[in-house]
Order: C-alpha cells, then sequence, then structure tokens
C-alpha cells in the first residue's frame, strides 16, 4: 500500500507540473484522478500538504489566470479528512460519490473562475475523471 | 479542528495576493518550469531535425538518381554517335571465362564497320584486338589470352618487345642489355596491324636472366573487373 502511495504522489506531482503546460479539454484531468484517492491513503498530516503541492503546480505556471487549485484542492483534502473522520473508509459507493462530488464541483470552480462556458467536452472529461479516479481507486484497494 | 481541517484552505488563500503569487511563481518557473520547457524545446528539436535529417536524404536519393539517369543518357548518346565516329563504341555482351577474361563479345559487327584486327580500349587503355566478326558482333581476344600477341613499347626508352597475354602478361624479346625498369609505361609499338600509342600497361617486375633476353611481367591497366562501354578502333 505504501509503495502504492508513493508511485501515486510521484505520478501527482508529475502530472501536475505536465498539466500545467499540456492540456486536452475534453481528456479526464490526471490531477484529479491521482489527488482524490490519493488522500484518502496517506497519512492525515500529509493530505494538506500535498494537495497545496499539486494545487500549486497544477496553476503554478501561468501567473495570470487565478489560482484556484491550490485552494479547491485543500478544501477537497479537508473533505476527505471529513470523510475518514465520519464515514467507514472501507465503502465504495460514498467514496465514487465523493470523488463526483469534488470532481463536479471542481470543474464547476475552475470554468466559473476561468469565465468559461460548458461544453460536451468538459462533460466528457468529468466523466472520464470519475471513471478513471474510480479505477484508481481500485487498484489501491488491490493489495 | 482548526489545524485538522481549515489550515491548508486558508494558507492556499494567500496565493491570492499578487506579491506571494508572483514569488512563488518564479521559485516555480526557475526551479521547474524552465527545465521542463527546455527538455520540451529539445525534443521538439530533435524531431524537427529527424524531418529534416528524413527530407535531405529523400533530396539526395533523387539527386543521385537523377544523376544516374543523366549518365545513362550520356553513354546512350555515346553509345548512338559511335557509330559514325572513328570510334566504334559497343557494349559487351559475354565474357568468357567469366573469372579472368580471355574473350569477349561485343554487340558491333561487319554492318558496323568492324573488322578482323582492330583494337578494342577500355577508357583509353588496351583491351584486345578483334579476332573474329560476324554482321552484328564481334569476338575480341584479351590481354589475359594466351594467344594474344602486341607489339609495344616502353615509352621511357623507347625499347620495344612483343607482349605475350596470359594470366600474368610478359613482355618478350627484350634484351638483357636493354634499360627497361619497374613502373615504365608501355605503349602500342605500332609494328603489326595494331596502331601504335595505345597504353597497355605498367612493367610490374624485372628478372634478372642469364640468357638474351630479360623476363619482364606486366600489369595491364585495363582491369577485366570493370565493365562499361568498349571502344573499338577503326
Amino acid at each position: 500500500m505504501k509503495r502504492k502511495s508513493v508511485i501515486l504522489l510521484i505520478l501527482l506531482l508529475v502530472s501536475s507540473a505536465i498539466r500545467a503546460k499540456v492540456t486536452f479539454i475534453w481528456l479526464p484531468d490526471p490531477v484529479l484522478i491521482f489527488l482524490l484517492p490519493l488522500i484518502f491513503h496517506i497519512e492525515p498530516r500529509w493530505v494538506g500538504p500535498v494537495a497545496l503541492a499539486a494545487g500549486i503546480l497544477r496553476d503554478g505556471l501561468y501567473i495570470d489566470i487565478p489560482w484556484i487549485s491550490p485552494l479547491l484542492f485543500t478544501v477537497a483534502g479537508a473533505g476527505a479528512l471529513i470523510y475518514r473522520t465520519f464515514v467507514n473508509a472501507s465503502l465504495l459507493i460514498p467514496k465514487i460519490a465523493f470523488f463526483t462530488v469534488s470532481i463536479v464541483l471542481y470543474y464547476v470552480a475552475y470554468l466559473y473562475a476561468n469565465q468559461l462556458g460548458i461544453s460536451t467536452d468538459y462533460l466528457r472529461a468529468i466523466l472520464l475523471t470519475i471513471v478513471f479516479t474510480t479505477v484508481v481507486e481500485l487498484w489501491l484497494r488491490k493489495s | 479542528m482548526f489545524r485538522k481541517y481549515l489550515f491548508f484552505p486558508l494558507v492556499s488563500l494567500i496565493f491570492f495576493i499578487k506579491p506571494v503569487k508572483v514569488f512563488v511563481h518564479t521559485v516555480l518557473a526557475d526551479s521547474i518550469y524552465i527545465p521542463v520547457l527546455k527538455a520540451e524545446k529539445y525534443i521538439e528539436e530533435i524531431f524537427y531535425f529527424h524531418r529534416e535529417y528524413s527530407k535531405l536524404n529523400e533530396l539526395l536519393l533523387l539527386t543521385m538518381e537523377e544523376i544516374e539517369e543523366k549518365n545513362r543518357r550520356e553513354i546512350y548518346q555515346l553509345w548512338k554517335s559511335g557509330l559514325d565516329s572513328t570510334v566504334i563504341v559497343a557494349r559487351a555482351l559475354y565474357f568468357d571465362p567469366f573469372g579472368q577474361v580471355q574473350k569477349i563479345t561485343l554487340d558491333r559487327g561487319k554492318d558496323n564497320g568492324v573488322r578482323y584486327g582492330q583494337p578494342v580500349v577500355y577508357r583509353g587503355s588496351l583491351v584486345g584486338k578483334v579476332y573474329y566478326t560476324t554482321d552484328r558482333l564481334s569476338f575480341v581476344m584479351t590481354l589475359y589470352n594466351e594467344n594474344f600477341r602486341v607489339g609495344v613499347t616502353d615509352s621511357r626508352t623507347g625499347v620495344v618487345g612483343v607482349l605475350a597475354g596470359g594470366i600474368r602478361p610478359e613482355m618478350l624479346y627484350v634484351p638483357v642489355w636493354a634499360d627497361v625498369e619497374p613502373g615504365d609505361t608501355l605503349l602500342t609499338s605500332g609494328i603489326g596491324i595494331i596502331r601504335g600509342g595505345i597504353p597497355v600497361g605498367k612493367i610490374e617486375k624485372v628478372e634478372e636472366s642469364d640468357g638474351f633476353f630479360h623476363r619482364i611481367f606486366v600489369k595491364p591497366f585495363w582491369d577485366f573487373s570493370s565493365t562499361g562501354l568498349f571502344g573499338i578502333l577503326r
């Protein structure tokens, strides 16, 4: 489990840096795919720093755009910590619901902050992100 | 409660302050993004040069094909014009034997003016002489044929002799006091049916002899390993 978490952390940081440069709006967001399952599987004290670092890397290349990812990721991290405190972490369906809500909220905030309109490309990206996040979660559970 | 859930979301709010954002951006750009962008540029350059290399390669191949085509055309013109000049240009049809050519069949015959005894040259040096012709073909006995004989002279000293063909051609009937040295160029002497002045070969080795004549080995200029258009001199 620890090894998988380390792999996921590396993937998260690398994909955050790459995602800052390369953006395909119809593709799922790799940062969310790696971040959301990871914040459920690492120690609670690392959730905040990891989410913050990923958020800064995600938005840090362009100084002109609003940096909302650090805030949204850390809020998602706080939500995950609350989830871990009050809900059984082994339940899959509530966790997927949490992922879905987080991803949708993230995209809504992202589109709103960048003054972009919703389109089928973004809907496809949201759907694929939820699917791939679930796949990564299942991969993490399989140990 | 505060430390566990709210600390990092509140910390993230400071990135909305412009100077903090600029500072963090500068640090990130210097440490992460600029190296990544440079790496990206290098990769793009590699692909660019690869594309350029492929294009140049294609261009080079095209140029070589054009040159070959031009050569072929020139050779054809030469072959065609050879009918009317003092040199009859001919193509080799058959080498016999293939390893060390002693006889060559050419695609010009009596109809083109080829006659018995005419010398055959390849790039200016003697190959042999015509020993038989038909209407459309001629047969050449080369320097490597044991029955081949031609009068030769040393271009340096004017010493004359007879070149006897064979696997290792020899210059015969040169007296022991004659001035011949390895490296001397031999030309046809003009004594006999073959005209004079055609380069034949170089003296390779001169063996001392107790008798009346030297034993001289000759290396012909014509190398049977190369082929192309032959010229038959009228």
